[in-house]
C-alpha cells in the first residue's frame, strides 16, 4: 500500500492562489505545503526540501513552468518527482494525454476545496517508484 | 425664201388682195409661212369649183403644218385664179385639179356648207366621215337630220339645233352638240355656225369631233369628283401645291388643321408663311419643306414630324408627307395632326425621364422582375451590382444573372429567392437579408420585394453593408473587450472565489452563524462571476476553432440517459419533471463531452423556465443522414421578436427575469454544435413552451 500524499509543492507568480491553494491543502487536506513565486524559487525549495509532489503553474514570467519542469527532471534528486500542472491554457489540460514528464493538468480555475482529494486521486494513481 | 418665189407670191398675194371676194388674206401667221384666206365666194366660183363655192374661210398649214414655200405660192396663184372674177370666160382649165381640192380635203375640221333652206351644198371627206355617210350633199339638214344632244344631255330637235338657229336669225353660232352616226353611237362635236359673208344663202358649218377629248375629260371630271369627294371624307389634311408652292388645293381637314380657308390658303403665298419648324423648335428652310423635296427632288417624303403654328397662334405637331405628281409641276402634301399624340408622348418622356433620373439616382438597387422571371427594368445602382448591361437592358428582357449569395451563419432554410418567393405567394417579402458576391465585392442587403400587377415583382436592395461593417467592428472590440477583461478577471477571481470556498468549508474553523450566511453568499456571487467568465472563453476558444474535439462513434441512448440524470437533481431543485421519451438505436460521430455540455445547456434552460410541476421532455427523431433530440418545456416560449437573437452572446428575452445565466448558455451551444458538424435551434412547442433541438450526424457504421 503506498503511503498518502504528505508534502506538496505549490508553484505560481500569484501570490493569492498559493495562499488560498496552500491554505485549503493544508486545513482541508492536511498537507505539508511549500510554497515558491517563481520557477527559480521552486528549484531552491528543491534543492532544500523534499516533496512528494509539485503542483506547477505554466503560465509565469521568468522561468515559465515547462522551464521549470525541465529542470525538475534534470535534477536526479527530482527527475521522478510527480509534477502536476496548473493551467487556463486549454490546449493543454484539454489533451488526452498530458505533456511528456507531466502526471496530470488541473484547469484553472479549480474549486480548492476539492483540490486535495484530486491531489490525493492523483498521487494513488502513480506506480510506485 | 428665194427671191423669184417672193416676187411670186407677193405678186399672187397682190391679185388676191384685189379679188372682190377676199376679206382677209396673210401668207404668215406667227413667222410661218401659212396661207390664210377669208372672204366670200362670187357665184363664178361656185360654178367652177367644189368647193368652197359661194364663200369660205380658209386655211392651210395652221392644222397641218406650215406650207413649203412652193406650195404657198402655188396656192396662192390657184387663189387669185379662182378668187378673181372670171365673168367674161371660162374658168381656167384643171381648176378642179388645182391643190385647192386637196387642201380642203386635208382639213382635219369637218366642213359642210348650207343653203338658207337647210340643203346641204358641200361636205368635206372628214365631215362625210363623221357623219358616217357619203351622200349628205342634197339631203336637208332641217329634215332628214337625227335629233341632236346637247351638253347638258338634253335632246333636242334641229328647230333649236345652232344651225338652225343661225340660219333664223343670221348669227354665228357656237356649240358643242351630240350627233349620232350611221352606227347610232354618239359623236360630241364642236361646232361653228356662221353665214358666209356677202353671201346671205350660203351658211358655213365647221366643226371638230371631240368625242374622244370629251370622254376623257368627263373621264377626268368624274374622277375629280371621285377624288373630291374622297379628300372631303378624309382625316387627313391633303394640299395641291404648285410649282411655286402656293396651295392649289385643300381638302376640309387641311383648312381645319391650318387654321385657314379654302380660300385663304389658296388666295395666300404659301412660301411667305414661315409657319413651319423642325420638332426640335429650329427653323426649317423652304428647302427643306416636304413639299419643296417633293416638287425639286422628285423624292417621297414620309412622315415627317414638324411644328405648325397656326395664324390663331395655336402650335400643332403635324406629321407631314409629300409626295410630287408624276407629269405635272404639282406636288401633293399630306399631313395628321398628332398633337394630342406627340403631347401626350412627350409628357409620357418627361415623366419616364424624370422616374429614370429618381431611380438612377437612388442608393438603393431596385429591380423589376417579369411574370416569367427575366429582368425588365433595372437602376443604375441594380445594374452596378448584378454586372447588367443596362443599354442590352432597354433593348430585351434579360435573364436574372447568376448571384453567388452569402449567409452570415448556417443558410436559412427556405433559400427560395425574396423575388420568388414574393411572385408566388402574391404577398410583399420585406427584411430578408443576404450577402451577395458582386462586383463591388462581398455586400449585405436588406432584400424588400413588392407584388405588382400582372405577375411583376419589383425588389429592392438596400445595402448596410457599411452599417454592418461597423456593426461587425463594434462587435469584435466588444468581444475582445470582454475577453481581455475575463482573462484580466480570471486569476483574482481564482483567488476570491478559492478564498470563499475554503472559507465556507470551515478550513478555519467554525464561523459565526451570520459570517456563514455572508460567506455563502459571497461565494454563490463568485461561483457565478466564474462561471461567467469561463463561459466566455469556453465560448471564444469555440468559435475560434480552438476547442480540440475527442470525436468517436457513439450511441445516442446513452449519451440522452446521460444527460438526463446529470439534469436530475437540478430539475428536482425546481420540482420539474425530467423524462426521456427516447427508443433511439441510431448511433452518431460526436464528442461525448460536448454533446453532454449542449444538453446540459439546453436542459438547464428548460428546467429555469418551467413552471414548477411542469414537464421537461426529451425525445430524438432519426432520419437516413441526422438525429435530432429535442428538449421541450412548459414555460412560457420565446417571444417573437427575440428569436432570431436567441443564440447570440449575451441574450437574453427578458432583462431582469434572470435566472443567473449570462445569455452564454445557447451561443455556447451553437459554437459547439457547429463544431460537431451540427446544428441548434428552436421552434415553438405545440399548445405553448419551448423546443430546442440539436441535430447531429448519424454514423451507423
Amino acid at each position: 500500500m503506498k503511503p498518502p500524499l504528505r508534502r506538496v509543492l505549490c508553484v505560481d507568480d500569484d501570490a493569492d492562489i498559493l495562499a488560498v491553494v496552500s491554505l485549503s491543502l493544508r486545513t482541508l487536506g492536511g498537507l505539508t505545503v511549500h510554497v515558491a513565486g517563481s520557477g527559480a524559487e521552486a528549484l531552491q525549495v528543491l534543492r532544500r526540501e523534499p516533496v512528494d509532489l509539485v503542483l506547477l503553474d505554466v503560465m509565469m514570467p521568468g522561468m515559465d513552468g515547462m522551464q521549470t519542469l525541465a529542470a525538475i527532471r534534470e535534477n536526479p534528486a527530482t527527475a521522478t518527482t510527480p509534477v502536476v500542472l496548473m493551467t487556463a491554457r486549454v490546449q493543454l489540460h484539454e489533451q488526452a494525454h498530458p505533456p511528456a514528464g507531466v502526471h496530470s493538468v488541473i484547469a484553472k480555475p479549480f474549486d480548492p476545496v476539492s483540490l486535495a482529494p484530486r491531489l490525493q486521486a492523483i498521487w494513488e494513481r502513480i506506480p510506485s517508484a | 425664201m428665194k427671191p423669184a418665189l417672193r416676187a411670186r407670191l407677193e405678186r399672187a398675194l397682190g391679185r388676191l388682195a384685189a379679188a372682190p371676194a377676199v376679206a382677209w388674206v396673210s401668207a404668215e401667221v406667227a413667222g410661218k409661212p401659212v396661207l390664210r384666206l377669208e372672204g366670200e365666194a362670187s357665184p363664178a366660183m361656185h360654178e367652177r369649183c367644189l368647193t368652197p363655192r359661194p364663200g369660205f374661210a380658209l386655211r392651210v398649214g395652221l392644222g397641218d403644218g406650215p406650207l413649203d414655200e412652193t406650195t404657198l405660192a402655188d396656192a396662192a396663184d390657184w387663189a387669185a385664179d379662182l378668187l378673181l372674177p372670171h365673168d367674161d370666160g371660162p374658168p381656167p382649165s384643171g381648176a378642179d385639179e388645182l391643190p385647192w381640192a386637196a387642201v380642203v380635203a386635208a382639213q382635219s375640221e369637218g366642213i359642210v356648207l348650207i343653203g338658207s333652206d337647210g340643203t346641204i351644198v358641200f361636205a368635206n371627206p372628214v365631215a362625210e366621215r363623221v357623219l358616217g355617210r357619203r351622200d349628205v350633199v342634197g339631203r336637208n339638214i332641217r329634215t332628214d337630220m337625227d335629233s341632236r344632244v346637247t351638253e347638258a344631255g338634253e335632246s333636242v330637235g334641229p328647230e333649236s339645233s345652232p344651225v338652225l338657229q343661225t340660219l333664223r336669225t343670221g348669227q354665228a353660232h357656237a356649240g358643242v352638240l351630240g350627233v349620232p352616226d350611221a352606227a347610232g353611237r354618239l359623236l360630241w362635236l364642236a361646232n361653228h355656225v356662221a353665214p358666209l359673208p356677202g353671201n346671205p344663202n350660203l351658211y358655213l358649218i365647221s366643226f371638230t369631233d371631240i368625242t374622244e377629248y370629251k370622254r376623257l375629260q368627263d373621264e377626268a371630271q368624274a374622277d375629280g369628283a371621285l377624288q373630291r369627294s374622297t379628300l372631303a371624307t378624309l382625316r387627313e389634311g391633303v394640299l395641291v401645291l404648285n410649282e411655286r408652292l402656293q396651295v392649289v388645293d385643300a381638302n376640309p381637314a387641311a383648312c381645319a388643321m391650318l387654321g385657314h380657308t379654302r380660300e385663304s390658303l389658296t388666295a395666300v403665298d404659301a412660301q411667305a408663311r414661315p409657319a413651319i419648324r423642325r420638332a426640335d423648335g429650329s427653323p426649317l428652310a423652304v428647302e427643306q419643306w416636304p413639299g419643296w423635296r417633293a416638287l425639286h427632288h422628285g423624292e417621297s417624303v414620309r412622315g415627317e414630324l414638324l411644328d405648325y403654328e397656326r395664324p390663331d397662334g395655336e402650335r400643332r405637331w403635324l406629321l407631314m408627307s409629300a409626295e410630287p405628281v408624276t407629269g405635272h409641276r404639282r406636288v401633293v402634301v399630306s399631313f395628321a395632326d398628332v398633337t394630342v399624340l406627340q403631347t401626350a408622348r412627350a409628357s409620357a418622356e418627361a415623366a419616364s425621364a424624370r422616374w429614370r433620373a429618381l431611380m438612377d439616382n437612388l442608393h438603393e438597387a431596385v429591380i423589376l422582375f417579369g411574370p416569367d422571371g427575366r429582368i425588365e427594368d433595372a437602376n443604375r445602382a441594380a445594374a452596378a451590382i448584378l454586372g447588367i448591361d443596362l443599354v442590352a437592358l432597354a433593348e430585351a428582357p434579360l435573364p436574372m444573372p447568376r448571384v453567388e449569395v452569402v449567409h452570415d451563419g448556417p443558410a436559412p432554410s427556405p433559400t427560395e429567392r425574396p423575388s420568388e418567393r414574393c411572385r408566388r405567394t402574391g404577398q410583399p417579402v420585406t427584411g430578408v437579408i443576404a450577402g451577395m458576391v458582386t462586383p463591388l465585392g462581398i455586400r449585405w442587403y436588406v432584400n424588400t420585394a413588392v407584388p405588382l400587377p400582372g405577375g411583376r415583382v419589383l425588389l429592392s436592395l438596400l445595402d448596410f453593408t457599411d452599417n454592418r461593417e461597423a456593426r461587425a467592428e463594434a462587435e469584435r472590440r466588444k468581444d475582445e473587450f470582454v475577453s481581455t477583461l475575463s482573462h484580466e478577471l480570471r486569476t483574482p477571481l481564482t483567488s476570491l472565489d478559492g478564498a470563499l470556498a475554503v472559507l465556507e468549508a470551515g478550513a478555519t474553523g467554525p464561523l459565526p452563524a451570520d459570517a456563514a450566511s455572508l460567506v455563502t453568499l459571497a461565494r454563490r456571487s463568485s461561483a457565478r462571476l466564474v462561471r461567467l467568465v469561463n463561459d466566455v472563453l469556453d465560448l471564444e476558444r469555440i468559435a475560434a476553432g480552438g476547442a480540440s474535439l475527442r470525436l468517436g462513434t457513439h450511441a445516442l441512448l446513452p449519451l440522452l440517459e446521460h444527460a438526463v440524470q446529470v439534469a436530475a437533481p437540478f430539475a428536482a431543485q425546481h420540482a420539474v419533471r425530467l423524462t426521456l421519451h427516447a427508443e433511439a438505436t441510431a448511433r452518431v460521430r460526436v464528442d461525448p463531452d460536448r454533446v453532454s455540455q449542449i444538453l446540459a445547456n439546453l436542459l438547464a434552460n428548460a428546467i429555469q423556465f418551467s413552471p414548477e410541476g411542469a414537464e421537461v421532455v426529451v425525445h430524438a427523431t432519426e432520419d437516413e443522414q441526422l438525429v435530432k433530440i429535442e428538449v421541450k418545456d412548459q414555460g412560457s416560449g420565446v417571444p417573437e421578436e427575440f428569436r432570431p437573437r436567441l443564440f447570440t452572446r449575451f441574450a437574453q428575452a427578458r432583462p431582469g427575469t434572470t435566472r443567473g445565466g449570462a445569455g452564454l448558455g445557447l451561443s455556447i451551444c451553437r459554437a459547439l454544435a457547429t463544431a460537431l458538424d451540427g446544428e441548434v435551434g428552436y421552434h415553438p412547442a405545440r399548445g405553448g413552451g419551448s423546443v430546442f433541438w440539436l441535430a447531429v450526424r448519424r454514423e451507423d457504421e
